[in-house]
């Protein structure tokens, strides 16, 4: 564990740029609020898009966001980093999904279905659709495995610890996914680029 | 793509683009992805998938950095975010019991502990169950709970018999020391008889008779120096039986029982059948077996079977089964003793009462219905078929009883007479040998041994196999699952201290 002291000059924002995530936290641990405001520009987009993917209304996954933040706040005394911050941060933004999802199979049973793409972003929204469609095919273990990898960008070990799997069953899931999504994209991939 | 053929697997590939192979293994996957076609098509199938993926973009997000005074201001989201926290929490300073009990392994864990624990109480529970029927297996009778033969040795309070120093709590259903379990009906004399006998209140009844033949016959039991003032010694003791059993009509119960035992309900005595074995180390033989037949003598008892054998490398053994009165059983064997030196020596008794309470009660029945029958015929039969159906009848009734008596005298002198198994062995002494045995017949008889050895060694390495292997796989299999799980544990810890040092 880094030993941060107070005496070390940890408050200027290029030296907070070039810290770690972990010693960002522990800085933030220590009552530096900058370390946060660091911490929450480098993720606040990440952890957007990992519930911007899996729930349908932009709103909500904004909320969740929020709350994904204001979680680590209020976590801040108990952190210890045992493991990456990542996968820290990732584990409470999985745990306030499968919340929310919970409760959207009480209220409706259709309301957690993925989300729909960015309509503003007219270029990409018939491979961003092709995309999805052929991800919500897959099994829901094998999906969230794929997400985490190719969007949230964790490795193996990080995907392993966030959903308590050995990291050999990560890495067969993963390519069982990829070459599930291979076949899934290839019929629809003509269809797809011949529409306009 | 044939996996065999490649010394990498497809995941392997997958693995090294994704960064997670590094070194040595990562340099010679890169060599040979530039030699492999197909591997390097697969590579480039996984490169272009990922190009795909990121065709789905998301709308850049728009939040405001909670504050420390927004969390204050939000209510709400305090009290969501404050029964999340403690579960998201990766590691808290002080660990409380409830954060403890969140996590899985100690579940799986205490699973683990709780299925070992009911194993062990079913199999320690049946071990009891089994303890404590073994007398009752041995009789034949299932409700019959209590060793007579203990209840005989050491009399307790009435109704309060120990079963294998066991103390027995007194149901009701219990009379005379005999435990008879809940629900089971007292009939008669009380005597508990096998559940499989529908019997009906006139066998109930001849077994209440029964009983009470015994009981006089207990009053009328006699002491030994009686005995012997009443039986002198006939000199051959075959005679001597022949005469006891002659002295045991069909209608007059034996006057001598094994053991009396002074029971809580004197109205039911207690036949027992006593058996004892003794081995003895005598210097010499022949004047043992002479002092042997004299003892025998003296104690109205008998030779059943006496066999004596000579080793030229071993001294004489003589193994005789005697058999003696069982009230001279206890003298007989205290002058056993004194022909040697004692080794092992056994006691033992089994408990007949109840069957010979039953084999009495059918045994009258049938009697009675013998002599109806007999009735029948001088009376009521006319026609000749009739005669016919009342004889064949008759014929099967005498039949049964002949058997059922011849029965009831081998069980009256099974206990009137007790068994002794008697091993005698000489002191050997063995002789100089001053020429030992050639060579070849000692390598031969090496060679012999050897091959005897081997052939039991093989033998005793399959029976141990054949005992332990069942358990042994229970175990594994048992145990596979939790240890397999926390060596999963074991690995993602390992890799997350891994992770964790290389991003510090």
């Amino acid at each position: 564990m880094p030993q941060v002291g107070p005496n070390q000059p940890i408050g200027e924002p290029a030296a907070l740029a070039a810290m770690t995530d972990e010693r960002l936290m522990l800085v933030f641990r220590l009552g530096n609020s900058e370390a946060f405001s660091e911490l929450f520009r480098r993720f606040s987009s990440p952890v957007y898009g990992f519930f911007r993917r899996r729930l349908e209304n932009p709103s909500r996954a904004e909320e969740l966001a929020q709350e994904t933040f204001v979680a680590v706040l209020r976590g801040i005394e108990r952190y210890e980093p045992r493991a990456t911050f990542r996968t820290y941060l990732y584990g409470i933004a999985m745990r306030i999904l499968m919340a929310e999802r919970r409760k959207s199979a009480r209220r409706e049973p259709s309301a957690s279905a993925a989300a729909t793409p960015d309509t503003s972003a007219d270029s990409c929204i018939d491979a961003a659709i092709w995309v999805q469609r052929a991800i919500d095919q897959l099994d829901a273990d094998h999906r969230d495995i794929l997400l985490l990898r190719e969007y949230e960008q964790l490795t193996y070990d990080e995907i392993a610890a966030l959903l308590r799997l050995p990291v050999n069953t990560v890495r067969s899931r993963l390519f069982r996914a990829r070459t599930a999504l291979k076949a899934f994209l290839l019929p629809l991939g003509p269809e797809v680029r011949n529409e306009p | 793509m044939s996996v065999e053929l490649h010394e990498f697997r497809p995941e392997e590939v997958m693995a090294y683009l994704d960064g997670e192979i590094i070194g040595e293994r990562a340099l010679a996957l890169a060599d040979h992805l530039e030699q492999c076609t197909d591997c390097s098509s697969l590579a480039d199938d996984f490169c272009a998938l990922s190009q795909q993926l990121v065709g789905w973009k998301v709308e850049p997000a728009n939040l405001e950095q909670p504050s420390m005074a927004s969390m204050a201001v939000s209510q709400d989201d305090e009290a969501r975010v404050e029964a999340l926290a403690p579960k998201i929490s990766l590691s808290s300073p002080g660990t409380t019991w409830r954060s403890f009990l969140q996590r899985p392994w100690v579940w799986h864990l205490a699973s683990g502990f709780a299925v070992v624990l009911v194993v062990s109480l079913a199999f320690i529970s049946r071990q009891s169950l089994l303890h404590v029927k073994a007398p009752s297996s041995q009789t034949g009778k299932p409700v019959v709970t209590v060793s007579t033969e203990v209840a005989a040795l050491s009399p307790n309070e009435p109704g309060e018999h120990s079963i294998f120093n066991l103390p027995v709590r007194k149901s009701p259903g219990a009379t005379n020391g005999l435990h008879m379990p809940p629900g089971s009906r007292a009939r008669g004399n009380s005597v508990p008889v096998d559940g499989a006998d529908a019997v009906d209140n006139s066998v109930n009844a001849t077994r209440a008779a029964a009983a009470e033949e015994m009981s006089k016959a207990l009053a009328e039991f006699q002491r030994p120096d009686k005995l012997s003032e009443k039986q002198p010694v006939k000199g051959k003791n075959s005679i001597d039986f022949t005469l006891r059993n002659s002295q045991m009509s069909r209608d007059v119960p034996p006057s001598i029982w094994g053991v009396p035992t002074p029971g809580p309900n004197p109205a039911a005595p207690q036949m027992i059948e006593r058996t004892a074995s003794l081995s003895l180390t005598v210097k010499g033989l022949d004047s043992a077996r002479t002092t042997l037949e004299e003892i025998v003598r003296q104690h109205y008892g008998y030779f059943a079977e006496l066999n004596t054998e000579g080793q030229s490398e071993a001294g004489r053994t003589l193994a005789a089964s005697l058999r003696v009165p069982a009230v001279e059983l206890d003298a007989t064997l205290a002058e056993l003793r004194k022909l040697g030196q004692p080794g092992e020596e056994k006691q033992g008794g089994e408990e007949v009462s109840a069957q010979y309470v039953d084999l009495k009660a059918r045994l009258d029945n049938a009697r009675h219905t013998e002599k109806r029958l007999t009735e029948l015929l001088a009376k009521r039969a006319a026609k000749l078929n009739e005669v016919l159906e009342v004889e064949r009848e008759l014929a099967g009734t005498r039949e049964e009883i002949e058997r059922m008596e011849a029965q009831q005298r081998n069980m009256e002198g099974q206990v009137f007479y007790a068994s002794i198994d008697l091993k005698l062995r000489e002191d050997y002494k063995p002789a100089l040998n001053l020429a030992p045995p050639a060579a070849g017949t000692r390598m031969r008889n090496a060679l012999v041994d050897g091959y005897h050895t081997a052939v039991d060694s093989a033998l005793d390495v399959l029976l141990f196999v054949l005992q332990a292997g069942p358990s042994t796989l229970f175990w594994l299999l048992l145990l596979f699952f939790p240890a397999r799980w926390g060596w999963r544990k074991l690995r993602v810890v390992a890799a997350q201290k891994q992770s964790l040092a290389g991003a510090l």
